[in-house]
């Protein structure tokens, strides 16, 4: 991703790459993490205007993607606050009009559901890191920076869980 | 090991990248966007950034966003973005103003009219239960809403009466209903409006009789009945003089089934409630929007809905020499509020 340079148009341009490239991928995360899809949409537009807010102040970002994600994690985690209830790993979907059946055959719907009630049997932010992963593509560099931790530590984490979902399957 | 362990891994990627199928949907997507240019367009610029050519303008980033789909898929996506909006957000002019008028347009006869309208009344109630739970509704939305309600009541029962009265001819059972769907209509509405009422803590009235304070007390207040009240008898004019006395048991049969179903809408709410009060189970009440109102409220309106019961029982257990149309149709009418009441506070 480009650093940010100072006019509006190349923020704006830059923003437009950002949300074309990424919008699925912050919609999937809100709604595996809230099993719910409107409440995924308002949590979507509400992480994208918060990312336009502070790219439009003039804040240079070194990797806008990180940051997206991050904008995302605490926006997840301040809407449970909210609500007083544990922030779930991985909350998996209410019902079939989540997953919108039209979207999908009914053996993909069976899928989802069957890979995100395994995902479920694993503890906290471990879900989070295989979406983050192996669902969105993230590199372990670009993780590091969203958990605010070193590249190798997180590789050896991601390694173990993978390792303890084998155990399970 | 290490060789079966990264056939693993390979097989997991592959396998959760089923997840990707999980997605936006166009309308969505472009509903979403226009959301957020929306909000990019209202935001104040940093003194930087702010040179006139530098601001966007609304009109260039709806170009932007809608250049390139479908002005199908742009309607479908303004439907969606309005669909589930409520009083005092950015487009629920859109949904009463554009997606309920399309309803309208494509609902065909005046019975049928007014049976949607029935509908989108009691939407307005649905809202108003909505922003309760959010803690939204204060006395200014409910009024608001009240008003809105009195309009499309209004709006939807002049242009059936008008409807009605160009029709020639008409059998006496058509002409029944006629009567019964004008009156269910208004019953609606004024059932309706009494809810929002007891939604945001207002007081209830009875036309003629005892102002039901919700503070406590009562004192007698005249008609203050909202609903705009063409005399019910004329509303179905007909040239062809009719027997009077079918329309009357046409009239006083659906009286007594009126009366019927608020008498069970009423027991109903009862019971609900019995159960919850003595549920141990926090899950029955946690979405329950009566739990959010006052108790003391919930008290009154259910005096207010068994005095009114009591007036149409009377009614419907009279002989036919003995009651007049007009009361007939009043009795529809208020059995039909009741029930319209009952339904909005029955917990859900």
């Amino acid at each position: 991703m480009p650093n940010l340079t100072s006019t509006m148009i190349e923020i704006e341009n830059t923003f437009n790459e950002l949300y074309e490239a990424n919008a699925d991928a912050i919609f999937r995360l809100c709604l595996f993490k809230t099993s719910d899809r409107e409440v995924a949409l308002d949590l979507s537009q509400d992480i994208f205007t918060r990312t336009w807010d502070y790219l439009q102040k003039g804040n240079q970002v070194d990797n806008l993607r990180a940051f997206l994600f991050t904008v995302a994690r605490n926006r997840i985690k301040d809407y449970y606050k909210k609500r007083k209830i544990p922030t779930l790993a991985m909350a998996g979907v209410k019902n079939e009009n989540d997953l919108v059946v039209s979207q999908l055959d009914s053996s993909a719907v069976a899928e989802v559901n069957n890979l995100l009630t395994l995902l479920q049997t694993l503890p906290d932010d471990h879900a989070e890191l295989l979406q983050l992963r192996y669902v969105e593509g993230f590199s372990i560099e670009e993780m590091a920076l969203l958990y605010k931790t070193r590249p190798n530590t997180l590789a050896v984490k991601i390694h173990r869980i993978v390792h303890k979902l084998r155990d399970k399957i | 090991m290490k060789n079966s362990e990264s056939n693993f891994e390979r097989d997991l990627t592959s396998k959760l990248e089923v997840l990707k199928a999980v997605s936006l949907l166009p309308e969505e997507r472009v509903a979403l966007r226009f959301k957020i240019d929306t909000v990019i367009a209202n935001t104040s610029v940093d003194q930087e950034y702010s040179s006139p050519q530098n601001r966007i303008s609304l009109t260039a980033l709806m170009l932007r966003t809608f250049s390139g789909v479908s002005i199908l898929a742009a309607t479908f996506a303004f439907m969606i973005v309005s669909a589930n909006s409520l009083p005092g957000q950015q487009f629920y002019p859109v949904k009463t103003g554009f997606n309920e008028p399309i309803q309208r347009l494509a609902t065909f006869g005046a019975n049928e009219k007014l049976e949607l309208e029935q509908k989108l009344i009691f939407k307005r109630v649905e809202e108003a239960k909505k922003l309760k739970t959010k803690g939204l509704l204060d006395l200014e939305k409910a009024k608001k809403i009240e008003d809105q309600i009195n309009k499309q009541a209004d709006m939807a029962l002049s242009i059936a009466i008008s409807e009605n009265v160009a029709i020639d001819e008409k059998e006496s059972d058509d002409i029944v209903k006629d009567m019964v769907v004008i009156a269910q209509t208004r019953g609606v509405a004024a059932g309706s409006i009494d809810a929002v009422r007891v939604l945001s803590g207002t007081s209830l009235v009875i036309q003629n009789e005892e102002v039901f304070n919700l503070s406590g007390g009562s004192t007698s207040q005249t008609n203050t009945s909202t609903i705009t009240s063409s005399d019910p008898s004329t509303s179905v004019a007909n040239p062809v003089a009719v027997d009077e006395s079918l329309t009357k048991v046409g009239l006083h049969n659906q009286v007594k089934k009126s009366t019927a179903l608020a008498e069970a809408g009423v027991a109903s709410n009862k019971s609900i409630k019995t159960i919850q009060s003595v549920s141990l189970d926090n899950a029955v009440n946690s979405k329950n929007i009566v739990s959010t109102i006052d108790p003391q409220l919930i008290r009154e309106a259910e005096t207010y809905s068994d005095k009114k019961l009591e007036t149409v029982r009377k009614t419907s257990i009279l002989e036919l020499d003995q009651v007049d149309k007009d009361s007939l149709i009043q009795a529809v009418e208020d059995a039909t509020a009741v029930i319209t009441l009952t339904k909005a506070l029955d917990g859900d």
